[in-house]
């Protein structure tokens, strides 16, 4: 049986990031490490790294284009896409 | 028995509820924060946009960033939303000026170094407590000194930043200011830091009143409703105005846009609130994010109903005006008069009950004591203090003249007492007609030590605003709904005529109808431009010839006094010519646009901010920091150059130019007069050199000194202030009106006096300057606080926008009912005579001095600065050493 994912908290839509570095586990209430690996029920938070649209640059890890839209323009991975209209989740998320 | 110093305690102290307690406490523990969402979105709208009407392009880069920020509650909240994802969050506007938070090896920092932008940012200290971010960390960039990003953040930011190259407000007003002749001079002056600040691309708004009333009364349904409406009535017709009367169309296409784009974040908030509400276990909890979404799901379409969803529709709008633009200082103005009738209907119809609404406001003030605004280390630190300046205004006259206090305003004293925290400040704009019960709810907070509120005088600052606005046709029930903007800028307001709910009864309430002000020129160190006039224009840190030789003797004081005066018209003339391009580019491209359309009368007349849409329009000023430095310093060179010639004017230059004998206050990181340290006569110097230095400065020092009521030197501040203020008129801003003078230091008086020499009064090199504009220079003001405020009020404070005593009381000499009592008459009696402003710090010095010794023990100690409270944490060494210094008053 294949494990289910664990994500870090601020991949996850169970997170209410306070600042760069913590924020609120929203079930707990509780304070955590945002890079902290959360419980493995927790959902994946839509962002531009597990997006169909992203495609990663070849020279830097943090950046690449969105293909989403008419014109390509400037992407970075990390970018939540909760309001992102054209966010498709990459299946082999 | 062992010697511990005794602190005394403050007097007075609140307890907050139980829940702003908890969020308070995540608040301590929170860092700046800084994200990408908003300039990403901009930018990208903003660049598909090429060649679209200006107003609408920008309009629709707005809309497209506001709808996409993510929404984010936390748990325990009753007020939501905030400027960003993060609790304390902001972001860079890199379309305002990209250069400073590039990496200092880059060819952008290294341009803005050249041409002066950044130099306020080397000499600019941010406290390095609290939440600043002042070195990087893990996966953390520190940027401008304060904030944090994520790394995975920032190469984006920069490719943004990038973008906006030679397109930004900076990049492209420097451009065109370039073309006024002398600019060289301008970057030498920025370099020298002779002015801290350029104003078009900084903060380009704020230090004014938000203006509340038309989504209160409208809802943004109504408000986009009548912009369409508008829009097919105005459509093809110029209606006279051959210059832009045809913009009308496009600008309210614009203000639909934005209005959409914010109505879309609030219900980005509304859907959370319900998506949070699914995934709750807790049933109380589960019915909080339940009320929170019914209420933005309402107000996001429809006026307030209710006290609750009016103050969360005041707080969404004032973000999103702050998200608009870089802005400090925007005030909430009289907002208990604003919301005063929701309350009182709520309370007659048993909808809430005043411990609820006490909560509620101290929320509110959680909520805007996490606004950070994302600006350069020099203007955040060098001039903020990391404060924002979101003040609350209370008491005044209303539009018949008569006490305005309300008991809402009662409670946001009460709030301010139970729940002490930077922000909102508040602002009492003192008549004689206020009722003693509130001025002594005043006085009880004053004595928690916050420091709010301070006292402003409503008579004084209507007089101003008469004259100053006469061109524009303010009257005397306009200037009665004045309030203070930023920390302490008099600024214009009007009266709106507020209907709720069934109620048949219109109330008439207060909000901003004025332009930015503290635009134009900013702090101009006087103290700096007396080393320049003493020493032929040449800046003695950095050996750099600043102005033209002016090649006089300085024979007499006549001639040095117009010989400062000279100097001085030229700086300012080259300056406000710079500033009014930055401006005008500012206003071309980068125009206010939901902020325009709250305001008076953009949304009757179509015309936004740039095209004098607004009631009133003669907002620019000039600041000047330094003043008591300066006065001081006049007074030493009269008496003892040309009066009793003491010292020849060689001599004293040659000891400014060695520090009478001292060291660097740098060098020994300390920055306050008392604790200087002198040379030792083995490090180069003789001992009769030594001896020469210990002669001048301590004729220097006991030279006549300001606030000790004595003509001597009272008649040289009068007559500067006579001059200053007149010489102002003479400059125009890029709108056609004159400017006026401000007189406030906020924090630049520790920037300043960090580059700035020995001064003739005896102050030392790189020491801080005495704080606003009359404070006593610390420890000068002998003769008690009463002589002090002769001092400053021997001139017409009505002629400037303000002006700034602080004074700083020990808590035992205000101790008790009859302590509170002697506070209340110390306001009147100088309210009375004429004075401005008067602020309170209520502290022991020695609790202070070991808050510097033990900055984790005093987290949440709260102080008084210059028109601001900031937590002692958070503000820079220079400043914090200058607090310690000041005069302590121990009894009345
Ligand atoms: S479509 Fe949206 S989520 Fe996908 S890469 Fe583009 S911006 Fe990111």
């Amino acid at each position: 049986m294949k494990n289910k994912t664990q994500y870090h908290y601020r991949d996850t839509l169970n997170y209410a990031p306070v600042d760069v570095v913590k924020g609120i586990d929203l079930i707990t209430k509780s304070l955590v490490k945002a890079d902290d690996l959360a419980p493995p029920e927790y959902e994946l938070l839509p962002k531009c790294k597990f997006c169909k649209h992203f495609s990663s640059g070849a020279n830097s890890n943090y950046k690449g284009s969105c293909l989403g839209f008419a014109k390509p323009f400037l992407a970075y991975p990390d970018m939540i896409a909760k309001t992102c209209s054209s966010y498709i989740k990459n299946e082999h998320e | 028995m062992h010697n511990e110093l005794k602190l005394f305690p403050r007097e007075i102290k609140g307890q907050m509820s139980e829940r702003t307690q908890k969020l308070l406490k995540i608040y301590y523990q929170t860092l700046s924060s800084v994200d990408n969402e908003f300039p990403y979105w901009y930018s990208r709208k903003y660049f598909e946009l090429d060649n679209e009407v200006a107003a609408v392009r920008r309009a629709q880069a707005l809309k497209e960033a506001f709808s996409h920020l993510t929404a984010v509650i936390f748990p325990g909240e009753l007020i939501v939303m905030q400027k960003t994802m993060h609790y304390r969050g902001s972001f860079a506007m890199p379309w305002l000026s990209e250069g400073y938070f590039m990496s200092k090896e880059d060819e952008f920092y290294q341009a803005s170094l050249k041409r002066g932008s950044t130099s306020a940012d080397q000499h600019s200290k941010m406290g390095s407590g609290g939440g600043n971010v002042t070195k990087s960390f893990g996966k953390v960039v520190s940027i401008a000194g304060k904030f944090g990003i994520r790394e995975e953040e920032m190469p984006a930011l920069l490719e943004l930043a990038r973008m906006w190259y030679g397109k930004s407000v900076d990049d492209l007003g420097n451009k065109y200011e370039k073309m006024v002749p002398g600019y060289d001079c301008k970057e030498k002056i920025m370099r020298s830091l002779v002015c801290m600040f350029d104003s078009g691309y900084t903060l380009p708004q704020g230090r004014e009143v938000i203006n509340y009333y038309y989504p209160l009364q409208y809802g943004f349904d109504g408000l986009i409703k009548i912009a369409s409406d508008k829009m097919s009535e105005v459509a093809g017709f110029a209606n006279g105005d051959g210059m832009v009367g045809m913009n009308r169309l496009y600008n309210y296409q614009a203000i639909k846009l934005v209005l959409e784009g914010v109505q879309a974040w609030i219900l980005n908030y509304a859907k959370e609130a319900k998506r949070l509400e699914h995934i709750e276990n807790d049933l109380d909890q589960k019915q909080e994010y339940q009320e929170i979404y019914e209420n933005l799901q309402w107000i996001a379409y429809h006026p307030p109903r209710s006290f609750k969803e009016a103050l969360q529709l005041c707080w969404t709008l004032h973000i999103a005006v702050l998200n608009e633009d870089a802005i400090s200082g925007l005030s909430l103005g009289r907002l208990g008069q604003v919301l005063y009738p929701y309350y009182e209907n709520d309370l007659r119809n048993g909808k809430i009950i005043e411990e609820q609404v006490i909560e509620l406001l101290e929320l509110q003030r959680l909520k805007f004591t996490c606004v950070d605004c994302f600006a350069s280390m020099g203007v955040v630190g060098g001039v903020l203090s990391g404060n924002t300046f979101n003040n609350l205004s209370i008491g005044g006259t209303d539009k018949d003249g008569r006490d305005a206090s309300n008991t809402l305003e009662m409670l946001m004293l009460e709030a301010g007492i139970r729940c002490p925290t930077p922000q909102p400040t508040l602002s009492l704009l003192y008549d004689d007609k206020l009722d003693d019960e509130f001025l002594l709810k005043a006085v009880q907070s004053v004595k928690t030590g916050t420091g709010y509120p301070a006292f402003m005088n409503n008579r004084v600052a209507m007089e101003f605003l008469l004259e100053q606005y006469r061109n524009e046709n303010m009257n005397i029930e306009e200037a009665r709904a004045w309030s203070i903007g930023g920390c302490l800028e008099t600024s214009p307001c009007s009266w709106m005529p507020l209907k709720i709910n069934s109620d048949p009864k219109t109330y008439y309430i207060p909000g901003g109808s004025g332009q930015p002000t503290s635009v134009g020129v900013h702090f101009v160190s006087l103290p700096k431009v007396l080393e320049l006039v003493l020493f032929d224009g040449v800046d003695q840190r950095t050996s750099e010839s600043v102005l033209e030789k002016h090649n006089r003797k300085l024979n007499s004081y006549d001639e040095l006094l117009a010989t400062f005066k000279d100097y001085f018209s030229k700086i300012v003339e080259l300056l406000v010519r710079c500033n009014n391009i930055q401006h005008d580019i500012w206003r071309k491209n980068n125009m206010a646009i939901f902020n325009s359309l709250l305001k008076p009368d953009c949304l009757s007349k179509g015309h936004l901010i740039n095209e004098l849409g607004y009631r009133y329009n003669a907002t620019f000023n000039i600041e000047t920091t330094g003043t008591i430095n300066l006065i001081n310093s006049l007074a030493s060179l009269k008496k003892n150059i040309y009066d009793e010639k003491r010292m020849t004017l060689d001599e004293l230059k040659w000891a400014i130019k060695n520090n009478c004998g001292y060291k660097t206050a740098e060098s020994i990181n300390s920055y306050s007069l008392m604790d200087q340290v002198k040379i030792a006569d083995t490090e180069g110097v003789t001992r009769r050199e030594l001896e020469h230095f210990e002669e001048i400065h301590s004729l220097l020092m006991k030279a006549p000194k300001y606030g000790n009521s004595e003509e001597y030197v009272d008649s040289i501040l009068k007559d500067w202030e006579d001059w200053f203020t007149g010489m102002c008129r003479n400059y125009q801003s890029l709108y056609g009106h004159p400017l006026y003078a401000c007189q406030i230091s906020v924090s630049t008086h520790g920037a300043m006096g960090a580059v700035t020499s020995a001064t003739p009064d005896g102050r030392l090199a790189g020491t801080t300057f005495a704080d606003g504009s009359l404070s006593a220079y610390p420890g000068t003001d002998k003769n008690g606080p009463f002589a002090l405020m002769n001092s400053a009020t021997c001139f017409d404070h009505s002629r400037s926008q303000n002006t700034q005593l602080n004074f700083k009381l020990h808590p035992m000499a205000i101790a008790g009912n009859s302590g509170s009592k002697k506070l209340l008459e110390l306001i009147r009696g100088y309210m009375r005579r004429g004075g401005f402003h008067l602020q309170f710090n209520v502290v022991d010095t020695n609790m202070l001095k070991d808050a510097q010794k033990h900055p984790e023990n005093y987290r949440d100690l709260l102080v008084r600065v210059a028109g601001f409270t900031q937590y002692w944490v958070e503000i820079g060494k220079n400043i914090q050493d200058e607090v310690i210094a000041r005069t302590e008053y121990g009894e009345m």
